[in-house]
Parts: C-alpha cells; sequence; structure tokens
C-alpha cells in the first residue's frame, strides 16, 4: 500500500500519552515535510479513566477535516481498542497489547475482535516498558516506535523530538523514552512496512488554531491582554502571558471575565490595541462590556473559542451554538463585527485583521473559533506577519482638537478618538446616550442620530470583505457553511464533485456585516441551499433565512466533536435525488 | 507650566441635588488635583453608576462614565496601559461595594497606583432610596418595608483587613480635610482607598450632616498609621466615625512595576521568531 492519504487514531485513557503520542508522531511528519491535520477528543477530567484519543491525517495536501474511517488505530489499553474498533476502515491495520499486564487475573492474552479484511499488529507495550525498560510511563514511546515502523519513517526523527520534549525532565528520562522508541521500532523490524512516508525537502510549521490565533493578534498589534482562565480558550492566554512582554505588551490575568473585558476597555481608550479570549460562559459575563464598547465607541477583539452548551456544557467539545449571542448578545440594538476562521492560518490572519479592525471602527470585534479548530494543529508553510496587520484608530487633527468633539457625527458614523494625554483632547466616554461632545442627552432626536451612527459603523465595515466559494460554478445544491465545518463543507463538495455529483459552496469569514451581494449572488445561483452547523437549532441558517428571505435547509446537528464531512455529502446526494 | 488652580479644572454645571455631599467632593477633588498641580490632560477620572458617579462629566479632564461596579477593572486597564495618567475611581457605596464588590477586592490585591474613592451616602440615591450595602440594619426602604435583613458593610476595616497600603476615611462637610486625604491617597505609590462619607439630603433622613456632625471625630492625635491591629480597632469603634489615614504602608511593588519587571524577564522579542518556534 503507498496510499498517502490516511487516518492514524491513537486511543487511550486520560493520562495515559495518547494526546502526546500524536503530537510527537505529527511533529514528526512536519518535519518531514508531510501536510497533516492532527485533532484531539478528550473529556474535561484531566484523570480517570477517560476515553481519549489524537487522530492524525496526514496527505499530499493540507487535510480539510479530521477525516473519519481510520486506516491505522492504535490502542495503548484493551478499552481503547474496543470502543474505536467501530471506526476502522475496510483494510485497516490495529496495533494492540495481546499480553498487558494485569495486576488482578494475571497476565492474560487478549486477542481483538477484529472486523474482516482488517490485520492486528501484537505490540507487548507495558512488557517492555514495565519489564524490560522500568519505565511504565514510556508505554507511549514504544508505541510511537512502532508507529514510526508501520509508516515506513526514520526512528531517528522520533528520538530526536524526544530529547527536545523531555530535556527538562533530565537525562533518565531521555533516555528511556529514547530506548522506548528503539525497542517499539525492533519490534516490527521484521514486517514489510504498509506505508512509506518518505522524508520531503523543508519542514513546516505546526500549530494549532489558538496559538496561531495569539500569534495573529500579536503580528496585528495587540499589547494588552486581560483574560481569565477557560477551557478551551486558556491556550492564547498562556501563549500572550510568555510572547507579549518581549513585544513591550502587558497581560494581565482578571478575576473574572467581566473585569477581563473591563480592563481591555480601559487599555484601549487609553490608546493600546487590546484583545481578551474566553469561551461561553465568558462571554455571556461579557455581554455588559460588550454593549459598554458599543455605547462608548471603545475598540475591543474578543476571542470566543466556542464550546458545547448552554451553561457549564461541554467545556472540552466544539459547538457552534455562540453565534447568536455574538451578533445580538447584550440589551440595546448591538452593532459590532463578527468573524469566523476556518482554518488555523485563517486564525492567524482574521485575529491579526480584527486588532485593525476595532480601530478603524471603534466597536467590539468577536472572533468565533471553536475547541476544534483552536485545538487542531495544521501544517502550514509559513504565517506572514504583514498579512496580519490591518488598520489604524482616526485621530483628531489640531483644527478638530480646537472644539474637541468626541462622538462629531460623520458620514460614515466613526469619529475621531482622543487619547489621554493628548492636549486638548478631553471627553467623557459614557455608556449614557451622548450629545456629539459626550455630555448626557436622552431627547429623541439625538437618540436617534447617534443610533443611526454607531449603525452607520457597520454599514461601512461591509466594504471589508473575506470569502470564499468553491466546486462546480453550475451546480444547482450549495452548501453555506461557516467556522470550522467549512472545511467539511468544502471536503463533502469536492467527493461529491468527484463521484459525479454536481455541488457547490461558499463560506464567509464576516459573520457580520455580510457580504451581502455576493451571498445573494450565490444563494440566487442555487435551487437549494443547504447550511450545515454544529448546533441544535441552526442559528447561521435562521440568520441567513432572516436576511434573505428564503428557506435553507437547515443541517443543524450538535455532536461531541468535530462536524463529520459525510454528513453533508450524504445531504448533497439526498438534496440531488 | 503655570500652576494649576481650581478652576483650571472645572467644567459643566452639577446635576446632584441642593446640599448634596457630592459637591464637597467635587471640591476637594478640584483643590486636591490643584495642590499637586496634575496636568488636566494626564488626568483620568473612571466612574460606575450613580449620583457620585456623574462626578467625572464636571471635571475638566479625561473620564471614563462606564458601567455599574466597573470602573475598578477599567482604571486598571487604563493605568497598566499608560502608568503616566494620574487615575481615580470614582464609585459610589452601591457600586464600590455591592454590585462591584467583587472587582474592588481583587483591585486592592493588585495594588496597581489607583485611587479609589468610595463615596458612601448610605443609600442607592439614583433609583431614590433603597438599601446600600452600607444601610444599617433593620431599615425599612421602599424594598425593604419590613427593615433592612443586611448588616452594613464597613470598607474601611474591609480595605485594611485584605493588606490595602493606604486606607483613609474623609467627610464631605469637612473638605479642607478630605481635599488633604486625597492628596495623600493620590501620592501614595499603589492602591489607596478613601471612604468619603457623602450625605444624601434628598433621601437619607437618617445619616444626616447633623447626625455626622456629632459622630465624626479626627483619628486619635498620634495614631500609628502603620500598626494595623489599631487601624482595626479604630475602624469598629462605636461611638466615633474616624476620620483621617487609618493605614499606610509603602513598599509593596505596585502592579505597574511588576509589569514592567516581566517586559525586562522576557527580553526583546520578534514575531517572525517566534512564529518559527513552531517549525
Amino acid at each position: 500500500m503507498t496510499n498517502h492519504d490516511i487516518v492514524i487514531r491513537m486511543a487511550g485513557t486520560a493520562g495515559e500519552g495518547a494526546l502526546v503520542l500524536g503530537e510527537m508522531l505529527a511533529q514528526g511528519f512536519a518535519k518531514s515535510g508531510w501536510d497533516l491535520m492532527l485533532s484531539f477528543s478528550f473529556d474535561a477530567e484531566v484523570r480517570g479513566e477517560k476515553p481519549s484519543y489524537s487522530q492524525l491525517r496526514v496527505s499530499g495536501a493540507l487535510p480539510r477535516s479530521q477525516g473519519e474511517a481510520v486506516d491505522l488505530l492504535l490502542g495503548l489499553n484493551r478499552g481503547a481498542v474496543e470502543s474505536n474498533l467501530k471506526d476502522l476502515a475496510s483494510g485497516g491495520v490495529v496495533i494492540y497489547d495481546g499480553r498487558p499486564i494485569d495486576l488482578f487475573h494475571g497476565e492474560e492474552a487478549y486477542f481483538p475482535a477484529l472486523p474482516e479484511g482488517t490485520r492486528g499488529i501484537d505490540l507487548h507495550m507495558e512488557l517492555i516498558s514495565q519489564k524490560d525498560l522500568g519505565f511504565p510511563s514510556a508505554k507511549n514511546m514504544v508505541a510511537l516506535g512502532c508507529l514510526a515502523r508501520v509508516l515506513g519513517m526514520p526512528v531517528d526523527v522520533f528520538k530526536t523530538l524526544a530529547e527536545t520534549r523531555f530535556k527538562k525532565k533530565g537525562a533518565n528520562v531521555i533516555y528511556s523514552n529514547v530506548k522506548a522508541l528503539d525497542l517499539g521500532y525492533a519490534h516490527s523490524i521484521g514486517m514489510s512496512p504498509p506505508y512509506a512516508f518518505r522524508e520531503k525537502v523543508g519542514s513546516k510549521l505546526l500549530i494549532s488554531g489558538n496559538r496561531a490565533s495569539s500569534l495573529g493578534a500579536m503580528a496585528g498589534g495587540c499589547t494588552f491582554y486581560a483574560g481569565y482562565p477557560i477551557t478551551p480558550a486558556t491556550e492564547v492566554m498562556e501563549q500572550l502571558a510568555h510572547d507579549l512582554p518581549a513585544l513591550c505588551g502587558t497581560v494581565i490575568q482578571a478575576e473574572d471575565e467581566i473585569s477581563a473585558l473591563g480592563m481591555v476597555l480601559g487599555a484601549s481608550y487609553a490608546g493600546h490595541r487590546a484583545l481578551t479570549a474566553t469561551s461561553g460562559p465568558g462571554l455571556s459575563l461579557m455581554s455588559e462590556m460588550l454593549g459598554l464598547s458599543e455605547a462608548a465607541e471603545v475598540p475591543a477583539v474578543v476571542l470566543d473559542v466556542q464550546r458545547g452548551g448552554p451553561s457549564t456544557g461541554l467545556p472540552t467539545k466544539p459547538e457552534q451554538s455562540d453565534l447568536d449571542m455574538a451578533l445580538y448578545g447584550g440589551h440595546g440594538d448591538t452593532a459590532r463585527i463578527v468573524l469566523a476562521p476556518t482554518s488555523v492560518a485563517e486564525c492567524f490572519y482574521a485575529t491579526g485583521k480584527a486588532m485593525g479592525l476595532a480601530q478603524m471602527y471603534q466597536l467590539p470585534v468577536i472572533i468565533l473559533t471553536d475547541q476544534f479548530l483552536a485545538y487542531r494543529r495544521e501544517t502550514l508553510d509559513w504565517l506572514d506577519p504583514a498579512g496580519a496587520r490591518y488598520g489604524v484608530r482616526l485621530s483628531p487633527t489640531p483644527d478638530e482638537l480646537k472644539d474637541y468633539m468626541r462622538y462629531r457625527l460623520t458620514d460614515n458614523g466613526v469619529s475621531p478618538m482622543s487619547v489621554p494625554g493628548e492636549e486638548g483632547g478631553s471627553f467623557v466616554a459614557t455608556g449614557l446616550e451622548h450629545n456629539e461632545h459626550g455630555g448626557p442627552a436622552y431627547d429623541t432626536e439625538t437618540h436617534r442620530a447617534m443610533s443611526a451612527k454607531r449603525h452607520r459603523k457597520l454599514a461601512s465595515a461591509a466594504c471589508e470583505k473575506w470569502f470564499f466559494s468553491f466546486g462546480d460554478e453550475g451546480a444547482d445544491v450549495g452548501v453555506l457553511a461557516w467556522g470550522s465545518v467549512a472545511g467539511a463543507a468544502r471536503e463533502a463538495v469536492d467527493m461529491a464533485c468527484a463521484s459525479g455529483v454536481k455541488a457547490k459552496g461558499f463560506y464567509t469569514v464576516y459573520l457580520s456585516p455580510l457580504p451581502e451581494a455576493e451571498l445573494r449572488a450565490f444563494i440566487g445561483s442555487v435551487k437549494t441551499l443547504i447550511v450545515p452547523e454544529l448546533n441544535q437549532t441552526g442559528q447561521f441558517a435562521r440568520l441567513i433565512r432572516e436576511r434573505f428571505l428564503i428557506a435553507p435547509v437547515s443541517l443543524a446537528v450538535p455532536y461531541a466533536g468535530p462536524f463529520p464531512a459525510s454528513i453533508i455529502l450524504d445531504e448533497i446526494r439526498c438534496q440531488h435525488a | 507650566m503655570p500652576k494649576m488652580t481650581m478652576l483650571d479644572y472645572r467644567v459643566g454645571k452639577p446635576i446632584w441635588c441642593s446640599f448634596c455631599g457630592n459637591y464637597g467632593l467635587l471640591t476637594a477633588v478640584y483643590m486636591a488635583m490643584a495642590e499637586l498641580d496634575v496636568d488636566p490632560k494626564d488626568l483620568v477620572l473612571v466612574s460606575g453608576i450613580g449620583c457620585s458617579s456623574r462626578l467625572p462629566g464636571f471635571v475638566k479632564n479625561y473620564g471614563f462614565h462606564s458601567v455599574h461596579g466597573r470602573p475598578l477593572p477599567i482604571a486598571t486597564g487604563i493605568k497598566e496601559a499608560n502608568p503616566a495618567l494620574t487615575t481615580l475611581v470614582i464609585s459610589g457605596d452601591g457600586d464600590a461595594l455591592g454590585i462591584g464588590g467583587g472587582h474592588l477586592i481583587h483591585a486592592i490585591r493588585r495594588n496597581a497606583d489607583i485611587t479609589c474613592i468610595v463615596v458612601d451616602n448610605g443609600l442607592y440615591g439614583m433609583t431614590k432610596g433603597q438599601p446600600s450595602p452600607t444601610t444599617p440594619f433593620g431599615v425599612a426602604t421602599s424594598t425593604t418595608p419590613y427593615g433592612n435583613p443586611d448588616e452594613p458593610l464597613n470598607v474601611v476595616l474591609l480595605a485594611v483587613a485584605l493588606g490595602a497600603g493606604f486606607v483613609a476615611r474623609g467627610y464631605t462637610g469637612n473638605i479642607e480635610g478630605l481635599k488633604a486625604i486625597l492628596q495623600d491617597a493620590v501620592n501614595h505609590k499603589g492602591f489607596s482607598i478613601v471612604h468619603a462619607i457623602s450625605p444624601c439630603p434628598t433621601f437619607n433622613v437618617r445619616e444626616t450632616y447633623k447626625y455626622y456632625t456629632n459622630k465624626i471625630a479626627e483619628l486619635p492625635y498620634g495614631h500609628n498609621t502603620e500598626d494595623m491591629a489599631d487601624a482595626l480597632t479604630l475602624a469598629v469603634d462605636g461611638d466615633n466615625i474616624y476620620t483621617g489615614i487609618f493605614y499606610k504602608t509603602e513598599g509593596r511593588p505596585t502592579l505597574e512595576d511588576l509589569m514592567k519587571g516581566a517586559k525586562r524577564a522576557a527580553g526583546q522579542g520578534d514575531i517572525t521568531s517566534m512564529i518559527e518556534r513552531y517549525r
């Protein structure tokens, strides 16, 4: 077999090292120049008998989705094998431990009931790591060594990675892990490897959505971050806490999300490009400050890494159910920009751009990602910092400072904004309705003028566009997706077209304001519009229905995981029939 | 720059009732800023919501009239973004101790170089007299017709107990005294908190000017402001409501110092090499 689009799943229970295993295998591929997507499935508990796995999809080009049928399954324990067998592809390979050490039942041989057409490799991970090495926690490295052999990759790549990863833990730990890799590799030396992933020229960046968002923020000029730890957004704060001070920026951990966005507004008012990142429960708390950002016209950027809701919900699982809150959450009429990147690279550029958009339009910009997009790793050739730098804040001219009007009514709604310390620019930023000078005013005329001004800014922002269309232009069936589901939609459309079923697709990174003309054209060009999304009520389909007065097919399905491309493909086929 | 006078800070026309304590506070703020010679362009007043929180609108400077209970986080963001700004927070008793109580305790821990004035009229004035966190137990109001079931909160006691570096109480009926306290508070390096008693002549029929005239007393002569136990004892005195500096201690690093330290520790970085780490 020389198939170069394969799905590898490494499964275990929490704490057994399945995630580290996936990460290191992915690093090995990236260093060897292969394109891949690595995703994770785990529960909210750090330990305990909870199933977790990492799934790696490698192919000639960057995969658009996590992949479904598993070609190569590695189970770190019996249960991990059993619970994942159902996803095994025909012709798949299973690496399992046929001699697990069981303290209560003695040593029992184990043979998984393999489906027809699949085959197993018995690797004594526990015996090797515990008896031969005396280092039980290196079980996953034994497995990694074996995987290297099966995939036809040199084991040295992983030895180097182990040396780097375990550097801080000392020579003993490095030695045991490197030895474990060798033993795992040697175990399968006799067989002819089913795969041959030879080293290619040039190594790739391997980066997660959260890390890309953090780097994008910094490239976009972020100099202030305040946040409160929350899964699955914490990684953003961790990265910025480490890196932002090196770029002369400030990071503060607030006492809650209300305070976090409050600090962001304060820093922004004082002239900085400021960011906070959170997830659904935090965004709920922030709705008050979002309103203040809109009323007082103080720029702010909020990255919402969505997870399953409502309430505490599913902290480690993705969902697209914060769209309504991002668009409308809070009291009063809301006017905000909402961006939804669809890939790791887009996380970088969207976050950078958001830092600038907030400055240009002096309103909150919300970026919606989700746990799947935020945690998954993708390979990239490079990320261009200059491409993430965008926009500037409009400052008052010396003339305007003679009788400074902070909230002056302008054609596009944007008024010059002074910064504390600036002579002649003093004003009171306020959440009260106000006149052009910023003084409280409650009359109809002022309220109408100021409401219109705030929404005029959003209308002006409609000139910002970022969308992508794909598939067969002549198709009658269209798929309109957003966020992390767009990748699955693209894959489904490609598969449909490849199988002779005409389909096309469209996604827009801007969810507010929407690219009205382009969307209208796309919607008008198809007979059926499918809107797949990872939620129960079809929030995006509802938005499209309301905005364009059409009846899309809402394919709204909550999963405790990423949206499968096959569901979209089935729907495309179903709509054709 | 010529020496500032009170008039350099005056702007607008206050909207408070006649004899409102906030007039005294406003005058004390003007006087303290003039004495400290703070350039109005470098002065930021951040407030929440309530009668006293309208104060920034009557001072010629940069202001942020924010949302109920949240001036402290906003002021923290401003101060950390630009430590050169003199940053004051005006927050009522409901604002600072009720809805914003969660922020106050952390602002004390965080020790940003901000002066927080807790303006206490003993009730919610803007909504016409409901009990606030400083309303005495048992008082009948429109929302507690059978008596306030909650004990009042002693902000001086709270602040000293939490380790605030500067804790004082002033009275808007004694503008000179309040001005002197505000000056010391602003000069203090780190978080300072001033409990400013500000009678509400419209809704507060209990704690009137007359009531305070009998209760308020200056802290005993020779009170050691570095003695925390003494400060706590004086804060809970049953007979007198003391004014003056209860507790003052220097030496704790401010948040700005620590942020500067983080920048030094992190060294000089660049975004391209940060990206390349992932290769």
